[in-house]
């Protein structure tokens, strides 16, 4: 009898460590299954290239983490970086200096992150439509502003934040690493980012408990505003340019990252740095199938798949996407 | 009365079920007479649920066996128990909404015509021919969800009484029941009792044994404690055997009520819920307030807890008038609501208790002044202190506040108001759904508080509670203070007569 009750707290105890560590696990699995099968993959170039794509898909996901955590969510993280990356390049172009094109930048994910926490949060519309609607209303002024057209002319020296290296390191991944530990402290470990969490478990009884439960969605969006001009501040500056639809790629991609971050060592839970976890795994696996000369298409086909299986294994999909 | 029969036609002998941990009964006996309304109590978690699904056929007993009419029967599905003519009435009342009252009441055998088609007048005359059938207040080919639970009753007992069953297991039945409904529902059980049928009615609340059963079983502790008439049966003896102690031990002694008014309610309105209430609540008192369901008393808690808007009248804390338009300004004027739904309103469940018991007071736990940065050292030292004041069974601070008992889970969200150091504490059903040892802690940590000059609202459907801990007992109906009992007048016999009065 007890012999038998303790295979299976065994087995359950295997089990609950497959559930937490599996997508970490996976995600090591795959990193040594490429290293192994593609040489491409193992080279000093593709791994700074993979820090890269890493970064910037990290600080977007990074705030609709701020979000999810709450059981909201912001389809307008693309667009806002968009929108960021367009006035920044507006104003260089102009020759505004870099510090201030930059400060008008982030004004753009606040001042959206407000618009969309204001619907939300005080006017109680579904984040679903309101953060979509925002995200077409940003995207379409900013093809208004640019007529279209990509913004080119932007000086070299803007070019540092995404492209440039400190001891051989690449600045934005030193960026993202700044942030997220910044994000992830501020949710562990200050009054907020305990209620935020409270908020996220039971909004109900979270506002019985004296949580001002509108202020504090309201600052979830401003935080994911936030976060997403930082990422349109880096994107442009990784490429140089800035263009309209820049950015639009990264709100399925967060999406991904953070429900496979809710299947990670906190399951059911949004939390950073497993999130973190989720974007290496959806970074490393489209590299390996692109080394691999699997067309696009069927990428974008796999990182849907990716998602659904997160949502399933996060066991949260229907608690957050009910809203 | 004298259509019982002295000799029981159902026997359930012997019953004993095991559960991982824990034994949910211990050699059960339990029988039933013909024409009878036989009452089996206990507190949450003595074993009444489990012997009753043992019945239905839904769960398996290890050891023991049942018998009909003397003859030894198996029941492995609730199918069997169907056969035997026992039917069996949960509290989620098993009803298709969507479905006429006709259908719902058919299920599953529907009359045919001769052309072999259902008709809604077969169906109609079908229900009309069924033997004692309830009359329904209501056009049978409406939709059942439609109707007032009452009638929904009624609709799934002519059900069982379609299928001739002998036996009508009612689980808790008026949890969600009106006061004027638990009048019909009892008038409907007085025919079904004079139809010859047997009625086996699960109950905790004493006071309803009294107005329907003839006889009792009391369950505590996965035991029978024994079966009794309810005729010349005074409520102290049938407490003893509920609680297995004294009245009067359950309850802490009452403390001497102080001058001074924390809370002043005038004239406080809420639409068509609540009416004019005025009190005033004074430090060191427990105030009682004892209503139906329906009555306003949870939202006449939500009112003073700012978690609903007021229509009318005002709240005044400490003399000053305060305006509340959400629990953070109450809570700031240190008003606290333990609610009635604790799960739902009290608890976040995926939050350790460390979390929970600091979460209305995250100001304690601040590093310095300047930044709003939590110390983990002092949250742990504060979670601390009121987790082993209200004695909290856990494995520690941080286990899930989801994988404690209800018990357990009340302590913690008490621990959170302690915590904040609250000076009127609202309780709204502080007992519902826990076990007899929390319930005595919890009635001992409410006397405490009081004693140390908290201000205490006690909500209760429990009215021995109400009279057991009140210093003074608001009786409120139809969202209007009837009267309110002071001293002598508070006991359990004057709340009761007062409530059922209509």
């Amino acid at each position: 009898m007890s012999e038998k009750a303790n295979t299976l707290s065994n087995r359950v105890r295997v089990m609950s460590v497959l559930g937490k560590y599996g997508t970490i696990i996976s995600l090591l699995i795959l990193v040594l299954a490429f290293s192994i099968a593609l040489p491409p993959f193992r080279t000093a170039d593709n791994i700074v290239n993979l820090l890269g794509q890493l970064s910037l898909l990290s600080i977007f996901a990074a705030g609709m983490t701020c979000c999810l955590k709450m059981g909201d969510f912001d389809l307008s993280i693309g667009a806002m970086g968009a929108m960021t990356g367009i006035v920044v390049g507006q104003l260089l172009s102009h020759g505004y200096s870099i510090p201030l094109s930059i400060a008008a930048g982030l004004m753009v994910g606040l001042a959206a992150g407000c618009v969309n926490g204001l619907l939300v949060a005080y006017l109680e519309l579904s984040a679903f439509v309101c953060t979509l609607a925002t995200a077409s209303i940003l995207t379409g002024a900013t093809m208004a502003i640019t007529k279209g057209m990509a913004i080119w002319d932007l000086p070299v020296r803007y070019g540092i934040i995404g492209q440039g290296y400190l001891y051989g390191i690449p600045i934005r991944f030193i960026i993202m690493i700044v942030l997220l530990t910044l994000l992830s402290l501020f949710h562990g470990f200050t009054t907020i980012g305990r209620r935020m969490e409270a908020i996220g478990g039971n909004p109900e009884a979270a506002r019985m408990s004296g949580i001002n439960v509108r202020f504090n969605r309201l600052i979830g969006f401003v935080l994911s505003g936030l976060c997403s001009s930082i990422g349109g501040i880096v994107l442009t500056s990784s490429v140089l340019s800035a263009n309209a639809t820049q950015g639009a790629s990264y709100v399925l991609e967060s999406f991904g990252a953070c429900f496979i971050g809710a299947a990670t060592v906190r399951i059911g839970q949004f939390h950073i740095w497993g999130t973190f976890v989720g974007v290496m795994f959806l970074v490393v696996a489209v590299n390996g199938l692109i080394i691999m000369m699997v067309p696009g298409y069927y990428t974008t086909m796999i990182q849907g798949a990716v998602l659904l299986l997160a949502i399933v294994l996060s066991g949260i999909g229907s608690r957050v996407l009910r809203r | 009365m004298d259509t019982i029969s002295k000799t029981p036609f159902f026997e359930a002998k012997g019953i004993v079920k095991d559960f991982p941990g824990q034994r949910a009964l211990d050699d059960v006996d339990f029988d039933v007479r013909a024409g009878e309304v036989h009452a089996l109590i206990g507190e949450n978690g003595a074993g009444k649920s489990t012997l009753i699904k043992i019945i239905a056929g839904l769960y398996k007993a290890d050891r023991g066996s049942i018998f009909i009419d003397g003859k030894e029967c198996s029941i492995a599905s609730p199918k069997d128990s169907q056969n035997l003519g026992l039917a069996f009435i949960h509290q989620e009342l098993n009803i298709i909404p969507t479905l006429s009252v006709a259908e719902n009441i058919l299920l599953p055998n529907y009359p045919r015509n001769r052309f072999n088609i259902v008709t809604k007048s077969a169906m109609v005359k079908a229900v009309k021919s069924i033997p004692y059938v309830l009359n329904i207040d209501a056009d049978l080919t409406t939709p059942a969800g439609q109707l007032p639970v009452i009638q929904q009753w009624k609709a799934i007992i002519n059900r069982a009484l379609a299928v001739n069953s002998r036996i009508i297991f009612m689980d808790e039945p008026t949890s969600s029941l009106t006061h004027e409904e638990v009048n019909e529902l009892f008038k409907s059980i007085e025919h079904l009792r004079s139809a010859g049928k047997a009625i086996v009615y699960v109950s905790h609340r004493m006071e309803e044994v009294f107005r329907v059963a003839d006889r009792v079983t009391v369950i505590r502790d996965a035991r029978k404690v024994g079966t009794a008439e309810v005729a010349g049966m005074e409520p102290q003896q049938l407490y003893k055997m509920m609680l297995g102690r004294e009245l009067r031990d359950i309850y802490p002694q009452k403390n001497k009520v102080q001058d001074t008014v924390l809370l002043e309610v005038n004239n406080l309105s809420r639409d068509n819920i609540l009416h004019n209430v005025s009190f005033k609540l004074h430090a060191g008192e427990i105030l009682g307030i004892a209503g139906l369901v329906g009555s306003g008393r949870t939202v006449l808690a939500r009112l003073i807890f700012g978690a609903m808007r007021k229509d009318g009248g005002e709240i005044k804390v400490n003399g000053k008038v305060a305006a509340f338009s959400n629990p953070m300004d109450a809570i700031e004027h240190k008003i606290a609501l333990v609610p009635e739904d604790r799960r739902k309103q009290g608890l976040i469940l995926s939050m350790d208790s460390k979390k929970n018991i600091t979460l209305a007071s995250l100001k304690k736990l601040l590093h310095g002044s300047f930044l709003p940065i939590l110390s983990r050292h002092k949250e742990k030292n504060v979670a601390h202190q009121y987790y082993e004041r209200t004695k909290v069974k856990a494995s520690g601070l941080n286990q899930c506040v989801a994988d404690l008992s209800g018990g357990n889970q009340q302590k913690v969200v008490l621990s959170k108001w302690l915590c904040s150091e609250a000076h009127v504490l609202i309780f709204d059903e502080p007992t519902r759904g826990i076990d007899v040892g929390a319930k005595f802690a919890i009635y001992e940590m409410i006397a405490d508080l009081a004693r140390q000059g908290t201000g205490i609202i006690l909500i209760s459907s429990d009215l021995t509670e109400v009279a057991g801990l009140a210093h003074r007992v608001i009786v409120l109906d139809g969202g209007e203070i009837k009267t309110i009992l002071d001293g002598d007048q508070v006991d359990l016999k004057t709340i009761t007569s007062l409530l059922l009065a209509s």
